[in-house]
This record gives C-alpha cells, sequence and structure tokens, in this order.
C-alpha cells in the first residue's frame, strides 16, 4: 500500500500553485496528511511522497545517502515547477532541512518555505545520556549495529495523541518504529552541507521556520542558524511552547495549520482557482 | 610497574571488546529488541573510547618509533575501519575489527 498523497483540484479548475511536502526522517506521508488536506483546502495542489529510503523499500534506509535525499527533492521541484506557477515547500524535521537544501540550489524559484522543526542537530531533551558516544557510535563500524529506539514522548505533548501514534507506530503503518544509526550519519551530513557558510547564504527565499520551545528531539538552535545564515530578508521565526517535535499533531496544531497557511496565501498572487 | 598496569588493562578492555562486537553480531544487532541494542551498542562505543585511549597511552610508552607507530595505528583503527565500511561489507570490516582487537592485545603483551 503506497503511503504517498497527492491531493489536486478536480480538472477544469485551475489552480496553478503547488505545495511540496516532505516528510520526517523514517517517517512517511502519512504524517503530513491532514496539513496537506488543509492547505489543499485553501487552494493548493498538495504533493507528498515517500522519501528515498522509505515506504516500501525500507531495507534501502541502510544504504541511502544524504545526496539520494537532495536529488530526490530538487527533481520533484523541477517536476513540479514545469506545471505551477507558484511552487512552495514545506518540511517536518529532515524534510525542513531538505526544504532549505532545494532552496540553496533554486532560490528565485521557490515562492516560500514553511521549515517545522528543522532538524540540524540532535540535541534534544529525549536523547539518551550517551548521546556524547554518537560521535564514536556514527564513524567506526557500530554505524551498522546501533538503531535509536523511538521512545516516550514519541515527540507529543498531547497524551492523547501520543497513544494513538504509538499505537500505529507498533504496527509499523506509519513509519518506521526506530532510528538506524546509518539514517542518523546521513542526516548529520546533510546538516553539515545545509549549514555550509555560502550555500546558507544563496537562500533568498521568504521562510517561516515554526519551532517549538520543548522539542524532545532537536532544540530551537537548528532552526535559528538557518534564520540567521540565510540572505532572505522575508523569513521569520515562530517557536511555540505547548508541544514537542511533532508540531503537526501536538496541541498547538491548529496554530500551525493557520500559521502556515497565512504565510502560503500572504506570498501567492494567485488567490482563488478559477475555471479553465 | 606503570606499563604493567596498563598493559593488563588493555588486554582485559581488548578482549571484552572483541567478545562483545562478537556476541552482538551473532545474538543481538537486530536480533534483540532496541532499547537493549540501544544500550549494548553504548556500552561498546565505551570500550571502542577506552581502546583507543589506552593505545595511545602506550604509543607513548612504547621504546621504539616503530612500536609507538603500530600503537596509533591500533587507535585509529576503528575509525578507518568505519571510514572504509559499507552496509555491504560491514561483515568484513566486523570481523577486520575483530581480529585488529585480538592482534593488538597480543602485540602489547609480547
Amino acid at each position: 500500500m503506497s503511503l504517498d498523497f497527492e491531493f489536486i483540484h478536480e480538472e477544469g479548475l485551475n489552480t496553478d500553485k503547488a505545495v511540496l511536502l516532505f516528510h520526517g526522517m523514517t517517517g512517511s506521508p502519512y504524517e503530513m496528511k491532514k496539513y496537506g488536506q488543509f492547505l489543499h483546502g485553501l487552494g493548493y495542489d498538495v504533493y507528498c511522497n515517500c522519501l528515498p529510503g522509505h515506504g516500501d523499500k525500507v531495507e534501502e534506509i541502510y544504504t541511502v545517502t544524504y545526496q539520494d535525499w537532495i536529488d530526490y527533492a530538487c527533481s520533484k521541484f523541477k517536476e513540479l515547477k514545469s506545471k505551477y506557477k507558484e511552487v512552495y515547500l514545506s518540511g517536518l524535521c529532515l524534510g525542513a532541512v531538505l526544504a532549505i537544501a532545494v532552496a540553496e540550489k533554486y532560490p528565485d524559484e521557490i515562492s516560500g518555505i514553511v521549515a517545522l522543526s528543522t532538524t540540524l542537530f540532535l540535541d534534544g531533551w529525549r536523547l539518551p545520556w550517551y548521546k556524547v558516544l554518537i560521535p564514536i557510535g556514527l564513524s567506526t563500524i557500530e554505524r551498522f549495529y546501533y538503531t535509536y529506539p523511538e521512545c516516550e514522548p514519541h515527540g507529543i505533548k498531547n497524551e492523547r495523541t501520543r497513544a494513538v501514534v504509538k499505537k500505529l507506530l507498533e504496527k509499523s503503518e506509519v513509519g518506521m518504529s526506530d532510528f538506524p544509526m546509518t539514517c542518523i550519519f546521513e542526516l548529520l551530513k546533510l546538516s553539515r552541507y545545509v549549514r555550509n557558510k555560502n550555500r546558507l547564504s544563496n537562500v533568498t527565499t521568504p521562510i517561516l521556520f515554526i519551532h517549538s520551545e520543548e522539542d524532545d528531539l532537536t532544540s530551537p538552535k537548528s532552526a535559528k542558524v538557518i534564520y540567521e545564515g540565510i540572505s532572505s530578508s522575508d523569513k521569520d521565526m515562530i517557536i511555540l511552547y505547548d508541544s514537542y517535535h511533532m508540531v503537526l499533531y501536538d496541541n498547538e496544531k491548529d496554530f500551525v495549520f493557520n500559521t502556515a497557511g497565512e504565510f502560503f496565501n500572504s506570498h501567492s498572487k494567485i488567490k482563488e482557482c478559477v475555471p479553465c | 610497574m606503570l606499563t604493567k598496569v596498563f598493559k593488563y588493562l588493555f588486554v582485559i578492555n581488548a578482549i571484552i571488546l572483541a567478545s562483545m562486537i562478537t556476541y552482538g553480531k551473532l545474538f543481538v544487532f537486530r536480533k534483540r529488541k532496541p532499547q537493549f541494542v540501544s544500550d549494548y551498542c553504548a556500552t561498546i562505543a565505551i570500550f571502542i573510547a577506552i581502546y583507543s585511549i589506552l593505545s595511545i597511552v602506550f604509543a607513548w610508552l612504547m621504546p621504539t618509533t616503530n612500536a609507538k607507530l603500530i600503537m596509533l595505528a591500533f587507535a585509529l583503527s576503528p575509525f578507518a575501519i568505519g571510514l572504509c565500511a559499507t552496509y555491504h561489507t560491514e561483515k568484513y570490516f566486523t570481523l577486520i575489527q575483530i581480529l585488529l582487537v585480538a592482534i593488538s592485545a597480543i602485540y602489547v603483551v609480547l
């Protein structure tokens, strides 16, 4: 069963604006679905596919590289750019970093980016005591043995939602239940790639960062590093105070949806769907 | 006296490290629950760190330049192996890692 989704307006209604969504590490398009439906309701065509190494080909998670992710994201963006006048990007976690990587290559072609829980550094409060050993784990043969187990609070502060997500993770229906170290290794390589000062200063795309102060996986430092490094004159950062990492599912999800929607709408020159 | 103490520490650490990697490869990695694997790997990481530090200490204590260089090579070997290994070749490099740890213990004793 494919977890990919596309919310496209019916034939005969020319929307001309699209949002390309990128899910998080070891996640799937499922985690972006409600967000995608919301944006679709605002008049956008929305696309979200499994990143390389995720979804049906889960064994590829051990061999996928950060360059595969970048190549995929860029090719998807170019594909949509050939069909739509305005293309926006939005991503969660790894997805947010990918959106920035695309912006470094095509800064003037993206209409806007909403980066959610941008993950450059793994410095959240739920990481175990031995997180100081991560550099050893990453640089030795251990990289192929270790998987970081998905554990409480699963990135969600709201306990009811967390219980539901936990059940879904146990069935592995919506994503992997742990993070292979090889994948973390590639995420950190992607982080170094994106943080390159020369590349970061290429970014002039309007960007909105949304990050939780209490993010259990990655602190707001990740978003701040990008915010301070980019050359965009139109940039903003919103810090949430009642959510953890999975901001699309947590206590402030409505606020996140509405804020992202307002951001896209305020940057769109196409105000409504028009019949062809 | 100090050299003897470090020798014993090095050999014990090497035996534990080689045993843990071997046991882990056979019975733990991708076989046990993720939390257990996580804790097990963290413990191996500690022994790798101790192994590298003790190798550097021995590099300092060794009398000849060749011996110093050999000990430095042992100290860096886990990281060199990590650099060279891929998902498809990690079995072979695991074997090489275990053998290198064993050889270093023998070298230090001799």
